[in-house]
């Protein structure tokens, strides 16, 4: 599989990796896939590169990858600007190479990487859920709302009406308020039939939005009266989304 | 450095609970007090034996906070061969001694003292030199130290530093016998382009525990030449722990998260500690329930190590989250940890080192495993003396871990 930009590639890793540390990717004719819970089962990451998404995709069968993230990302981050990288997995070796090509200067730099054991189960479908609410925003303006929030608590409550989306937080010491307006620059749309709220841990927030906000300036929110939340990174050419389960007083 | 000096909480909590005196400074005699009375005839004894004394440190070198910068410094000395072997500096082995022999033991313990401006120790003075050399060494050593005066008997107890037996200003020391001082130590105490992280990293890497990096740290011997100065020691014992344990945390991304909620416990010398591994991510939390005063005190970090000082518990935090990462480190487990530990009203303030082993010694038992964090802690009620609600009532992991729900609950499996 060769992608034309080793730096996109990175951030998409980083982003899969605010959920899990032990990627299982699979690799079929439509591309590659990951679906997985942290070890808390608390927030899931749903990653898809759809073959047409990259420069070369081959394939002799489909394969499952597991590899150790942080140790994938520690090549990834040597990756420049003007390189490209292609992966080959050899399955019988359990050997990933990275190789990273710089087509102007013609150099090429190649690492392999021991990959792990399969993990077994593990989900091949996204979960279904449905929900009551969306909303399109900045994804700053929610980075901003996250760290306001991580002011006064742990936790951010996030509320859906019909024309605006409240992100509230309450500590000891006091509480913060941001609300963004359907009509303001910060909100592209929200669809709710009717209002919906639910409470979230920072930690899984602040993770996923951080690692979000380096690839897409919108992000998609889904949301049902305490309910998990799905937090989508439109991207145009793969999938990015996230679960969070929601915290119940 | 002054995020880890010393709070009025602790002057107030780890004081001793005597009988005679209640507490009350004013009220303290040496000649009623239970715990020193009995030195007073070794002070004295000390005081007619000249101004020489010759013994051996354990080693120990003690740096004092009082009028930072310009602080007292000297090696504890003990003219007691018998006790080389209670005198050992290795805590571990402290737990299984009894109160009255921890206590015997640390108050036999001359205490010299010179003042010195901290960042002398650039100049490597003679006196310097021995005190430098014997707080180096791996084994005890022996020296001759010549004091002025007479020696001063003071009953005090900190919550960091262990007590001590009569004080005496220092003159001149010599080591008398051969100091065995590491190659690779060595090599860092001459090396003077290292960063003290990274010196510590590499002590560490290389084995050598806590207890010795904290006396290295403390003595000023590593770390660029701007970077070296006399630290005091309670201020090391707590940078040391921070320190150690962040290189620790960081290696414990390559372990296995657990599945389930794992209660190990320990208790010994009136302290009692739980540490419950959860199946989170990095999350920590110290409850610390103090019988005698029937109140409890806590702090946590999530995700990360914290970047201000832990106010409420102070130094046992830290310790407290060493024993934890270096015991997950050798469980090569990865998990988040609620540690309730308990003080009982027979405890004479002795030193965190406490925390430490403790935690480090029931993690080395077989744990019971329970499938929800509210098994786990049933199993603990019933072993606690001060109630379990008090302790949940200060806990903000214990209040996060209830109202969060797990995404299986709502997705189709």
């Amino acid at each position: 599989m060769t992608v034309q930009y080793a730096g996109f590639f990175t951030d998409l890793i980083k982003a899969v990796s605010a959920v899990v540390d032990e990627g299982d990717f699979k690799a079929t004719a439509t591309g590659l896939r990951l679906i997985s819970m942290d070890p808390a089962h608390i927030s899931l990451v749903d990653f898809e590169l759809p073959k047409d998404s990259v420069e070369e995709y081959e394939l002799s069968g489909d394969v499952e990858i597991t590899i150790n993230m942080l140790e994938l990302l520690k090549f990834l981050r040597r990756a420049k600007k003007n390189e490209s990288l292609t992966l080959n997995y050899d399955s019988e070796k359990r050997k990933l190479t990275i190789i990273l090509t710089n087509q102007a200067a013609a150099r090429e730099r190649t690492f392999q990487l021991s990959t792990l054991e399969p993990v077994e189960g593990g989900r091949t479908t996204a979960p279904r859920l449905t929900f009551d609410a969306t909303a399109r925003i900045s994804t700053e303006a929610l980075w901003e709302a996250i760290e306001d929030s991580s002011l006064v608590a742990d936790s951010m409550k996030v509320t859906i009406a019909r024309d605006t989306v409240v992100f509230t937080a309450r500590g000891e010491l006091g509480t913060v308020e941001n609300k963004l307006t359907v009509d303001g620059a910060m909100v592209h749309e929200v669809n709710a039939q009717k209002e919906a709220s639910a409470t979230f841990a920072l930690t899984y927030l602040e993770k996923i939005v951080k690692a979000g906000k380096d690839l897409s300036e919108e992000t998609l929110l889904m949301l049902s009266m305490n309910k998990p939340i799905k937090i989508g990174f439109p991207l145009p050419n793969a999938r990015l989304e996230y679960l969070i389960a929601p915290r119940l007083e | 450095m002054e995020v880890y000096g010393e709070l009025n909480r602790e002057l107030r909590l780890e004081r001793v609970d005597c009988e005679v005196c209640e507490g009350v400074p004013r009220r303290c005699r040496l000649e009623s007090c239970p715990f020193y009375a009995h030195l007073i005839d070794l002070s004295k004894r000390l005081a007619s034996k000249e101004s020489y004394v010759s013994g051996f440190t354990p080693p120990n070198v003690l740096v004092g906070k009082a009028g930072y910068p310009r602080v007292q410094v000297g090696p504890a000395v003990s003219p007691n061969d018998d006790l080389r072997s209670a005198l050992t500096s290795q805590p571990s082995v402290w737990l299984d001694r009894s109160i009255d022999e921890l206590l015997t033991a640390r108050l036999s313990l001359l205490l010299t003292r010179r003042q010195m401006r901290v960042t002398e120790v650039r100049d490597w003075n003679r006196i310097f030199e021995a005190i430098a050399l014997s707080s180096m060494s791996l084994k005890p050593v022996d020296l001759e130290v010549k004091v002025i005066g007479s020696p001063a008997l003071r009953p005090h107890f900190f919550a960091r530093s262990h007590p001590y037996g009569p004080s005496a200003r220092l003159s001149e020391v010599k080591v008398v016998s051969n100091v065995r001082v590491p190659r690779a130590v060595d090599d860092l105490a001459h090396e003077r382009g290292l960063r003290v992280a990274d010196a510590v990293k590499e002590l560490c890497e290389r084995g050598y525990d806590e207890y010795y990096i904290t006396r290295l740290l403390s003595i000023g011997v590593l770390g660029t030449l701007r970077d070296r100065r006399l630290v005091p020691t309670e201020w090391s014992i707590t940078a040391t722990d921070d320190i150690v344990s962040r290189i620790y945390l960081k290696g414990m991304r390559d372990y296995n998260a657990i599945h389930d909620f794992q209660l190990y416990s320990s208790s010994v010398l009136h302290n009692k500690a739980f540490v419950i591994l959860l199946p989170t991510p990095w999350m920590y939390e110290l409850l610390e329930g103090w019988v005698r005063f029937f109140s409890i005190y806590s702090d946590y970090e999530i995700l990360r190590p914290r970047r201000d000082y832990a106010d409420n518990t102070g130094g046992a935090f830290y310790a407290v989250r060493l024993g934890l990462v270096k015991s997950l480190s050798r469980l090569r487990k990865r998990a988040g940890a609620l540690v309730i530990f308990e003080i009982g009203e027979g405890w004479v303030p002795l030193g965190v080192w406490r925390f430490r082993e403790l935690v480090k010694r029931a993690l080395a038992s077989k744990p019971e495993v329970h499938e929800t964090l509210d098994e786990a802690l049933k199993s603990v009620r019933a072993r606690l003396e001060l109630p379990l609600d008090l302790y949940l009532s200060k806990s903000r992991l214990y209040k996060l871990l209830r109202t969060q729900r797990r995404l299986d609950e709502y997705l189709d499996q």
